[in-house]
């Protein structure tokens, strides 16, 4: 199978899984989300250093935060700046659902 | 000795092998957990009626991504599935082999249908289908392929629309496990 039609498939199915309500934050994804918007009330963008040292996730084990980061990324609720090599990113088109 | 791996791999990831292999586990599947009659003991086409008829959404999908050409892709795997039941039947029709081909057919035609009426869902990498429109489709497939199958048999309304039922939750139910599987592997793989 092509990967153009199995990402089509991915890209379908995951459409249908945000959609249906089933695609649920774990609550330190939550945690990282919410540190997110906080610092986005400030500035359109915000850094992964200043994301790491947010209160709200001081306490999540390094390797867990940039899972979670990755995840945010590929769901649409981040989204990397122009900036992407100094870890620029700003809240991205499915952060509010 | 490399290059004898790389053409076994290339058979493997063939649409035609994934088309047809997922065509035949459905099949079974539904044959032999999801329906609970065997598929083909009985003349009466009722008793092979399933309530969640998993192939549908095989075909729909196949017929999204490969149009018209997943009507060939999916030929082994309705021979395959043909061997499967040899068992009390060892004469291969040609609806049985062609049957599965024109349900791909019909659903391939729904696509280019609608894309003639100016809604065209066809695939695109360009172009994102909503997984509402994909159902959309295979609703309006297996209308067809319902009405075609009562033209043959001379079903009643009730089979009609018994086949009609399984499809839509067979469709369903593909996309669904689809989903999950996603799911899982975005976990636990990545």
């Amino acid at each position: 199978m092509l990967p153009s039609k199995l990402a089509a498939l991915r890209h379908l199915l995951h459409e249908m899984e945000q959609e249906l309500g089933l695609d649920v934050l774990s609550p330190v994804q939550r945690d990282v989300l919410y540190a997110a918007h906080l610092l986005s009330e400030n500035s359109d963008t915000f850094t992964t250093a200043q994301l790491r040292r947010h209160a709200m996730v001081l306490n999540v084990p390094k390797p867990t935060f940039f899972r979670v980061l990755k995840a945010l990324l590929e769901n649409g609720h981040i989204i990397q700046g122009t900036d992407a090599t100094h870890g620029v990113y700003s809240l991205g088109p499915n952060a509010t659902k | 000795m490399w290059d004898r791996i790389k053409s076994t791999s290339r058979i493997f990831t063939h649409p035609a092998t994934i088309i047809s292999a997922a065509y035949a586990i459905t099949y079974l599947i539904t044959a032999t957990l999801l329906s609970g009659v065997l598929i083909g003991v009985s003349a009466d086409p009722t008793a092979s009626a399933s309530l969640i008829f998993l192939p549908h959404g095989v075909r729909i999908i196949a017929a999204w991504l490969y149009g018209w050409r997943a009507t060939i892709y999916i030929l082994p795997g309705a021979y395959i599935t043909h061997l499967a039941r040899i068992h009390d039947d060892h004469s291969l029709s040609l609806s049985d082999l062609l049957g599965p081909a024109f349900g791909v057919l019909y659903a391939s035609l729904c696509f280019s249908g609608l894309a003639c009426l100016g809604h065209d869902l066809r695939f695109d990498a360009s172009n994102r289908t909503n997984w509402r429109d994909i159902l959309l489709v295979g609703a309006l497939a297996s209308i067809i392929n319902s009405a075609g199958t009562n033209l043959v048999y001379g079903n009643g309304l009730e089979v009609t629309a018994a086949y009609f039922i399984g499809d839509i939750l067979g469709m369903i139910a593909v996309m669904l496990v689809l989903m999950f599987s996603f799911r899982l592997h975005r976990k636990y793989c990545s």
